[in-house]
C-alpha cells in the first residue's frame, strides 16, 4: 500500500544560497529516505544533490537532519517519521558545499591531531614480540570501534557549534578506543593531546545527544567521560 | 540555537546549568549592590523581593545538584561499567539520579513558597 509525502528539502547552492523546496511523491511503508531522495533526483529534479553510497548504515555518507534530528537516511523509514510533512537537512556545525552535502574535513583534521590508529611497542615492530588483545579486552573496545566517521555526532553536538576547534564526539570516542587498547605504546601522549582546555575533553558539557544521535551505538559521551575519569587519576 | 533541539534531557539540563550558573552570578553582584544600598538607606526591601529569592534558592538547589551529577559523571561514579546496548545516559542510577533531582528542585521551591506566605 503506497501513500503520498512531501519532502521538504532545505537547499543551497553558493550563487543563490538556501531556500527551502517541496517535492512529492508516492512511497510505501519499506521506503527510506535516502530512496525517496534518489526517486526525487531521478524522476523529479536531477539538480538535488545529496552524499549516499552502500544504502545499509555501513559508509556513513548520508547524514542528514530529518525532521530536525541528525540521523543516517538510508537508515530512516519514511513511514516511522509518522507524518506526511518530512523535512530534510543538511546536518548542522558543518559548512554546506550544495543542497544536503556539507564539508567533514574539519573532522579528519581533527582525527589526524590524536594520531588515530595502534602504535605498538618497537619490538613488536621488529617482530621481535608481539602483544594479544583477550577477548574481554576486545569486547570492550569493539563498540567504540564501530564508528563511520559519519558526522551525526557533531550535527547534535552544542558545544561544536560554540567552539569549532573543539575535537568533538567521534575523535574523541577514537582516542579513547586507542588508548584502552592494550596493544598501544602512545595512550599517554593522546591524554595529553585531550586534556587541552580548548579543544579536548573538559570542553564536554555532558549533552549526551552525541550518544543519542549514533547510528553505530559507540556512544561516544561514555567514552569522553571515561577519557576524563582516567584523565582525573 | 541547537542547544535548543528536542534530543533528550541531558541537553535541556546542560543548558539550564549554564542559564542558572550565569544568574547566580548575576544574583550575587546584584545582591551586593542592592544590600550596599539598602545599608545607606537609598533603598527600602520591596515585598516581591521574598518571592524572587525563593526563585533563586530553587535556582541555586538545581544548579548543586546538577554540578554533582556531572561530578559523578565525570569521576565515573554515575556511568555502566561496560558498554550497553543503549546510550549510557539511559544507565539506570542516572536516571535515578536525574528524576530525584528534578522532585528536590521543586520541592525546595514549594517548601520556599510556603515558608514566604505562612
Amino acid at each position: 500500500m503506497s501513500f503520498e509525502v512531501t519532502l521538504k528539502v532545505r537547499r543551497y547552492s553558493k550563487e543563490k544560497g538556501s531556500w527551502w523546496q517541496e517535492y512529492k511523491l508516492n512511497v510505501d511503508r519499506f521506503t527510506t529516505v535516502v530512496e525517496a531522495l534518489r526517486r526525487v533526483k531521478t524522476e523529479q529534479d536531477p539538480t538535488l544533490s545529496f552524499r549516499a553510497s552502500c544504502h545499509m548504515g555501513v559508509c556513513g555518507s548520508c547524514g542528514m537532519k530529518i525532521n530536525g534530528k541528525p540521523k543516517l537516511a538510508c537508515k530512516t523509514l519514511i513511514v516511522n517519521e509518522g507524518k506526511k510533512e518530512i523535512t530534510i537537512e543538511p546536518m548542522d556545525n558543518f559548512p554546506v558545499i550544495k543542497d544536503l552535502i556539507v564539508d567533514l574535513d574539519s573532522v579528519y583534521r581533527k582525527m589526524n591531531k590524536v594520531i588515530p590508529r595502534v602504535t605498538p611497542p618497537e619490538e613488536v615492530i621488529q617482530g621481535k614480540a608481539e602483544t594479544r588483545l583477550k577477548p574481554e579486552d576486545q569486547k570492550e573496545l569493539w563498540s567504540f570501534a564501530q564508528c563511520i566517521i559519519c558526522g551525526l555526532c557533531y550535527s547534535a553536538c552544542p558545544v561544536v557549534e560554540t567552539n569549532k576547534d573543539f575535537l568533538g564526539p567521534a575523535v574523541l570516542a577514537m582516542v579513547y578506543r586507542f588508548s584502552a587498547d592494550p596493544r598501544d605504546t602512545l595512550g599517554k601522549k593522546r591524554l595529553e593531546i585531550v586534556d587541552d582546555p580548548i579543544i579536548g575533553i573538559w570542553n564536554c558539557r555532558v549533552a549526551g545527544s552525541c550518544s543519542v544521535v549514533c547510528p553505530r551505538n559507540v556512544d561516544p559521551s561514555l567514552a569522553i567521560q571515561r577519557l576524563k575519569e582516567v584523565s582525573m587519576k | 540555537m541547537i542547544w535548543f533541539s528536542k534530543l533528550n534531557i541531558e541537553r535541556l539540563l546542560a543548558l539550564l546549568h549554564k542559564i542558572t550558573g550565569w544568574t547566580i552570578l548575576g544574583y550575587l553582584i546584584v545582591h551586593v549592590i542592592f544590600v550596599n544600598r539598602l545599608a545607606h538607606g537609598e533603598l527600602t526591601e520591596p515585598e516581591i523581593f521574598k518571592y524572587f529569592l525563593v526563585l533563586i534558592g530553587s535556582i541555586v538547589v538545581f544548579h548543586a545538584m546538577n554540578g554533582i551529577r556531572i561530578i559523578l559523571i565525570e569521576t565515573g561514579h554515575l556511568i555502566p561499567k561496560h558498554h550497553m546496548e543503549e546510550p549510557w545516559i539511559y544507565y539506570k542510577p542516572h536516571r535515578i539520579y536525574i528524576w530525584s533531582m528534578i522532585i528536590v528542585t521543586i520541592l525546595s521551591f514549594f517548601i520556599g513558597l510556603y515558608l514566604v506566605i505562612r
